[in-house]
């Protein structure tokens, strides 16, 4: 049977164009030669909004188990439609498995690196695998390590719905990041307090995902500077966050070092509240931190990877 | 008759799929070609509209074919599930069995084909499920033909772009006998061979070739066409002469066009390499039917190695004449019989310009030896090394270097070679001139020879002269050597 596009928001479209902000102020030089990969939808509303910034699009689709076929057909046909048919190279499977092997589950290659790396996952992050890891927050960190390896500068655009938040998890992150703000002097325990307390996931998310990913980064000799993190209702109201990270390879040192983005500023950024297609900007009544401090104890401000 | 008799049942599909097109390339060509007739039907209608290419993208484990043709109407998806069924027009289309999209059966699990006609707001699916028809065939024999097709095409709509026309096709799940067909560089040689492409741009010729076959043809049409994102074009040959034209007439007193011919002749000596894509190549439709090897077998009767000097097309105008499923030859009738007869004149036509070219290249060749011969002679002459005792002999090979250009003058010649010949017949005869007047070395004066040894020597020479006769170089050294030696020894 005949699958029709999925249909997207309002609130997708002003998020599309928050993420191309942030791939023009990141990006701006390689303006129409960049790669893209990650996961478009059959609709591939993002690929033709950023049309112009790419040369070439890594779309990775699974499909419907069983059917898989039809929703990469899908995909096919309206990049045919659109005028992008040779643009889009489809790769088909699971995008953490296609991560993993760098290959999609018919040998066609994803050359890595990439210029953006778009998971616009319409499940959770917290998915976990029969072996208990959280396969999706594994393979994003797969991702970041095989971009270090070519020493790429990218951004990396994360989505993801809030299902299956695993509160454990989030939880005793942010018990960690008590811990350092603590051990540096930071006076950020009823901030932290206030953030765990908080009636809303978004809130946890704000410092749980960008606080992953900085360690992810730093493994690999990268920096990270995140862009204002989104939360929005997506189709059939399903709340959705978004986060928008650039990740700058050092390719000074070969050393390690901590990640250079200050928990400060993570904590001080407000977020980016999309209602039928408006920005507003938030701080759901989450207090600030100081971040003097942080910046006197500057060369200790993570744990070392 | 009893109505629930079956005249039809599923092992047909099998015969289809598997025997129709060994060669799978075939399978892809027929969907090319159907692309192809979509545009050619889009033109027709909107002949002021810009056509956009047929895009084909093959990547593991599906083909994609896809135009921006008039697509298909209800009724016609419809119809595109038939087998054998097709509403298409032998002189108007390239394709018109209604065959050509179940020969994919035994090469994809399923057939998939989106279409969004011209100026309707729809768009239709097909999707042919070739894994399921196959196995269907095979588990519950003599199944019916019909019940078959029937459970395992599927038909849908949706409402659409009105501005979108399109046929969009993706053989998915290409099977393991099919392979090959994700081998990029085949396919791109093989369509560059066989389908309707322009010519590549780069060939310098391809201008004029063009602007000819639009003017001589009837509908004529190449159409763009992209694989993964790279253009296609005919292939060519650079080292080339200036294309020339052939006009066939159905018969000689009637003004009906049976088919036209260009062909470019190699600049080089000898047949083209590769040979795959020289000789000449039938067209209908513009879409290739065999390669250069079918002409060499219906016009080359003698000296078919000269077919490959050429390359070129014939594009076949008489609608009866029609190609075969796979498009490896023609059927065999009395159009095409008339055909090999009439295009005959062509391979006679090339035959003569090959072999004129080759002896034109002989007698260049000739004419570089008799050059160099004569510089020789007169450089010999010039620094008064000529032995007297072959004085005959040396006027006797000018004389007939110059025989030997005079009669090829009267053979094939252009204005280059014709006056290089004048010159170096001029230049010979001085030479033979100034020979008989020139002093030579006399070994028997230089050396005092008596009377009677002097009539010995002259013996010995008459003795190695007959000796030497059919190799008269080594007479030269030996004379030499004589020459040396007495002067060493006697003086």
């Amino acid at each position: 049977m005949m699958r029709f596009p999925q249909q997207f928001t309002r609130n997708k479209d002003a998020v599309r164009t928050l993420q191309r902000e942030t791939i023009e102020e990141h990006l701006f030089s390689g303006r129409g030669r960049l790669r893209y990969f990650g996961l478009t939808s059959s609709a591939l509303g993002d690929v033709r909004q950023w049309n112009d910034l790419f040369e070439v699009f890594y779309a990775v689709e699974r499909g419907e188990e069983g059917k898989e076929w039809e929703l990469q057909h899908e995909l096919e046909l309206e990049a045919f439609r659109s005028g992008l048919f040779n643009k889009v190279k489809l790769l088909r499977g699971d995008i953490d498995l296609v991560i993993k092997n760098k290959r999609d589950m018919f040998g066609n290659s994803a050359p890595f690196p990439f210029h953006v790396i778009s998971l616009d996952y319409s499940g959770g992050l917290f998915y976990r695998e029969p072996s208990g890891r959280f396969g999706r927050l594994q393979a994003i960190a797969q991702a970041i390590a095989h971009q270090a390896g070519k020493q790429q500068h990218f951004v990396l655009l994360l989505s993801a719905n809030l299902d299956q938040v695993d509160q454990g998890e989030v939880r005793r992150t942010l018990e960690n990041v008590r811990t350092e703000l603590v051990r540096y002097g930071v006076a950020g325990e009823q901030v932290i307090d206030k953030y765990l307390s908080h009636p809303r996931d978004e809130a946890r998310l704000k410092i749980y995902i960008p606080y992953f990913i900085n360690q992810e980064a730093a493994k690999n000799r990268y920096s990270c500077e995140t862009s204002p993190v989104i939360f929005y209702e997506g189709n059939l109201s399903t709340p959705m966050m978004a986060f928008r990270i650039y990740l700058r390879f050092d390719n000074r040192t070969q050393a390690l070092r901590s990640p250079k983005e200050r928990l400060s500023q993570l904590f001080n950024k407000p977020l980016l509240q999309i209602k039928d297609g408006e920005i507003h900007a938030t701080m759901m009544e989450l207090p600030k931190i100081a971040s003097d401090a942080e910046t006197t104890n500057a060369k200790q401000r993570w744990p070392h990877p | 008759m009893a109505k629930s008799e079956r005249f039809a049942y599923g092992s047909v599909l099998e015969a289809l799929s598997r025997g129709l097109y060994p060669d799978k390339r075939h399978i892809l060509r027929e969907f090319v070609q159907n692309s192809y007739d979509s545009l050619a039907e889009f033109r027709r209608k909107h002949p002021k509209r810009q056509l956009q290419p047929i895009e084909v993208k093959i990547q593991a484990p599906s083909i994609f074919i896809a135009d921006h043709g008039l697509g298909m109407s209800e009724t016609e998806i419809r119809q595109y599930r038939y087998l054998g069924y097709s509403q298409k027009e032998r002189a108007k289309h390239a394709g018109f069995r209604g065959i050509g999209k179940y020969s994919a059966l035994a090469m994809a699990e399923k057939i998939i084909v989106d279409t969004s006609p011209f100026g309707a707001a729809k768009r239709f699916q097909v999707i042919i499920h070739a894994d399921r028809m196959i196995a269907d065939a095979q588990q519950r024999r003599n199944r019916p033909l019909e019940e078959i097709l029937e459970e395992n095409a599927e038909f849908s709509n949706a409402p659409a772009n009105e501005d979108d026309h399109y046929t969009f096709v993706e053989l998915h799940g290409l099977s393991r006998e099919s392979a090959s067909l994700l081998d990029i560089d085949d396919v791109r040689g093989y369509l560059s061979g066989t389908a309707p492409v322009p010519f590549d741009p780069q060939f310098r010729h391809s201008k004029e070739i063009q602007q000819k076959l639009r003017e001589n043809i009837p509908d004529f049409l190449a159409v763009d066409l992209m694989l993964n994102g790279q253009p296609i074009y005919k292939p060519y040959f650079s080292d080339c002469q200036s294309p020339e034209f052939e006009t066939i007439l159905y018969r000689d007193d009637q003004s009906d066009v049976s088919a036209y011919c260009w062909y470019c002749q190699h600049s080089e000596k000898g047949q083209y390499d590769p040979r795959e894509r020289a000789g000449l190549v039938f067209r209908v439709k513009n879409i290739a039917v065999g390669d250069g090897q079918l002409s060499r077998q219906m016009l080359w009767k003698k000296t078919p190695e000269r077919a490959f000097y050429f390359f070129g097309e014939i594009h076949v105008l008489d609608a009866d004449v029609t190609p075969s499923s796979d498009r490896t030859v023609f059927e065999d009738n009395p159009a095409r019989q008339n055909l090999a007869n009439r295009c005959l004149r062509i391979s006679s036509n090339l035959n003569r310009k090959a072999g004129d070219e080759s002896a034109l290249r002989r007698f260049d060749e000739a004419l570089d030896s008799a050059v160099s011969a004569i510089s020789y002679r007169e450089r010999q002459m010039k620094e008064g090394e000529l032995p007297l005792e072959l004085k005959d002999d040396i006027i006797y090979e000018i004389r007939t270097i110059q025989d030997d250009i005079q009669k090829r003058l009267r053979g094939p010649k252009n204005a280059k070679t014709l006056n290089r010949a004048k010159r170096i017949v001029g230049r010979s005869r001085r030479l033979i001139q100034s020979l008989k007047e020139a002093g030579f070395l006399d070994l028997a004066a230089e050396l005092k020879f008596n009377p009677r040894l002097r009539l010995l020597y002259d013996s010995v020479i008459e003795v190695l002269r007959e000796e030497f006769r059919e190799d008269p170089e080594r007479l030269e050294r030996v004379v030499r050597r004589i020459h040396e030696t007495a002067r060493t020894r006697l003086k």
